[in-house]
């Protein structure tokens, strides 16, 4: 699901009908012009039972209310259900809930799965996935472009060959616009694969892409320990 | 191979892409020269400030129309620049904190802005997790934080669909002058002939005045920030301190970030340069400090950024009548971030009728040559407002944009 953004002229159309209150959908996040113009004019503004969230992706209005307790989230970035895109074209989870997996489904991640692989590794896709999506997609589009490239931040291919197409050519711009490299491991794991991306899209060889700045500390290391460094 | 522009704009950071947008709006087509990418030094490593508290009182207008900006610009650039307007404290932990702060916040409402003392109590209750050793706090309700790098980004891709130029990786080398006047830009990729030139170029912006003959008293100043991994929510507003020692704020995906400098710094000179070392731990002691809470937060990165520090701390803007056609906006010391939306407009203003809707005069580079009197008679000077110059030579056509 992604993030509804409520904006001032919204809520100004809303205080035009006359109305006081407002009920938006859950997850909607509401500009700091539009707080205001709910604070000024004492809206009522309620939201929507999510499935799994409350209006969580809102700030808190005094940020007292909702604060969580230190260390409820045990350091780990907490499970976001909703940052994953619906699924589509036969990507739908097979594993889920208690839905028994048919060989067909199975047969279709396997066959996904060795195409990535072999993309990843420059040879042309295998002959049996057809890869349909590449024939159809428009132009700047690539069947790939869902594909999850930096695990930490859930950066896809697509979003980063955005960012280069946008003028960002090297590890540390992509990283500053996307956030691919800025997560927990700290582009340990993605960082080859964005140099990848680019070196594809700026024709370049993978090892004329600069890797990004070395950054200190090689780990994560808990605030009481690096203050004492 | 010669490309001629009717403005170049040295440096891509917050300044020149929201300069090269605000031109673009008004029809002028600027070409934005980056030697690295969009927002590749201060722009890419400063801490997002958003924050009106605590600046100089000739800064205090135009950050507080900043403000209003910061909070159309998601609307305005098609893009969630993660803008949070909840607040600033500045946190006291003994008398003469309070004292200071007293005073700090006297001033600062008696320029309009709006701000109040808290005690320990009304503290804690905006922020639950400080340490009993603050005492009180100045707190600003309408400050704030946004990404950085996101709204950099944010106006150059608005700026470049309006239809402005951006040369990223291309390092001005040089600028001609002729007969006085700018004439054109050289770069290690070519020449760009064009008789008005910004200089946007933050830490690097005295190398460029040289290339003009001006000289300008800034220095750099190293500066050092740490992240941590993303925790759930705790409090919305920016933090610092009244001492100065750090600043921080929780980013609204979850990580904290804390930067600063707390004076307990080892101090080594070498290779010319000052280097300081173990920023990052001092930062997390004093951070500990006051919100004992994180202190299982796992610390995920620590980077530097160097500051464009001038001399008396505000930055240069404006005309110079030494060299026409040169354009300045640069060394915002430390505390630029800010007011990108703002001074993108002003200096647009300034090129586009030659007349600024707010004054800039305190900012003029005469400030440096003509003692106590601002000695500058460009028509960034507030004794020019509200006159017409239809001759002014830097005064652009307005194209249609349509």
């Amino acid at each position: 699901m992604t993030t509804r953004y409520i904006f001032a002229s919204e809520i100004r159309q809303a205080l035009d009908r006359g109305d006081k209150e407002l009920t938006l959908p859950a997850g909607s996040r509401l500009s700091p012009q539009a707080v205001d113009l709910v604070r000024e004019h004492d809206l009522r503004v309620t939201f929507e039972e999510g499935p799994a969230q409350g209006p969580s992706s809102t700030w808190p209005g005094g940020g007292r209310n909702q604060a969580q307790a230190p260390g409820q989230g045990q350091g780990r970035r907490q499970a976001a259900p909703e940052a994953q895109e619906p699924a589509s074209d036969g990507n739908e989870d097979p594993a889920g809930d208690n839905e028994p997996v048919s060989d067909d489904q199975v047969e279709a991640i396997v066959q996904r799965v060795l195409a990535r692989l072999a993309e990843a590794r420059g040879e042309e896709p295998p002959a049996p996935a057809p890869a349909p999506a590449a024939a159809t997609a428009a132009p700047g589009e690539a069947p790939d472009d869902d594909l999850i490239i930096c695990r930490c931040e859930e950066i896809t291919k697509g979003q980063i060959r955005q960012a280069i197409r946008d003028g960002m050519a090297t590890l540390n711009g992509v990283k500053r616009v996307t956030r691919a490299g800025m997560g927990l491991c700290q582009g340990q794991t993605c960082a080859r694969l964005v140099s990848g991306i680019l070196a594809q899209e700026l024709g370049l060889a993978p090892g004329e892409v600069e890797p990004t700045t070395a950054r200190a500390p090689n780990r994560p290391v808990p605030m009481h320990v690096f203050a004492r460094a | 191979m010669a490309d001629t522009a009717e403005v170049v704009i040295i440096g891509g950071g917050i300044m020149g892409c929201s300069l090269a947008y605000n031109l673009a709006r008004e029809g002028l087509k600027a070409v934005v020269i980056e030697k690295s990418d969009i927002g590749g030094e201060a722009s890419g490593s400063n801490g997002g400030g958003v924050r009106q508290s605590a600046r100089k009182p000739e800064e205090l207008p135009l950050a507080m129309a900043s403000i209003q900006l910061y909070g159309q610009l998601h609307e305005e650039l098609g893009m969630d620049v993660e803008y949070v307007r909840q607040g600033n404290l500045r946190l006291c932990v003994d008398q003469g904190d309070i004292d200071n702060m007293t005073q700090a916040v006297a001033n600062q409402k008696a320029l309009g802005l709006e701000l109040e003392m808290l005690d320990a109590k009304q503290v804690k209750e905006i922020n639950p997790y400080v340490s009993d050793m603050v005492i009180g706090a100045s707190f600003c309700p309408t400050d704030g934080h946004a990404n950085p790098f996101l709204a950099t980004y944010a106006f150059m891709r608005k700026a470049k669909e309006l239809g402005a130029v951006f040369r990223t990786h291309e390092e001005v080398v040089d600028i001609r002058l002729q007969k006085g006047r700018v004439a054109a830009v050289i770069t290690n990729k070519g020449v760009i002939e064009t008789d008005l030139v910004v200089n946007a170029a933050g830490v690097a912006g005295r190398n460029i005045a040289n290339m003009v003959g001006l000289d300008l008293p800034m220095r750099p100043i190293y500066s050092e920030a740490l992240i941590t991994e993303p925790y759930p929510k705790m409090f919305p507003q920016m933090v610092g301190t009244a001492k100065s020692t750090f600043y921080g704020r929780q980013v609204p995906h979850g990580p904290f970030f804390w930067g600063g400098f707390t004076g307990s710094e080892e101090f080594v000179y070498r290779g010319g340069k000052p280097q300081y070392y173990g920023v990052g731990s001092r930062i997390s002691q004093m951070v500990l400090e006051f919100f004992p809470a994180l202190k299982d937060v796992h610390v995920i990165r620590t980077w530097s950024g160097i500051i464009a520090q001038m001399s008396d701390g505000i930055p240069v803007l404006g005309l110079t009548d030494e060299v026409p056609g040169f354009v300045f906006c640069t060394g915002f010391s430390g505390h630029g971030f800010g007011l990108g939306p703002i001074i993108g407009k002003l200096m647009c203003e300034l090129i586009m009728d030659c007349q600024v809707s707010i004054a800039i005069n305190n900012f003029c580079f005469g400030r440096f040559q003509g003692g106590s009197e601002c000695a500058c008679t460009c028509p960034g000077d507030a004794t020019c407002l509200g006159q017409q110059f239809p001759s002014c030579p830097n005064k652009r056509m307005r194209v249609n944009a349509g």
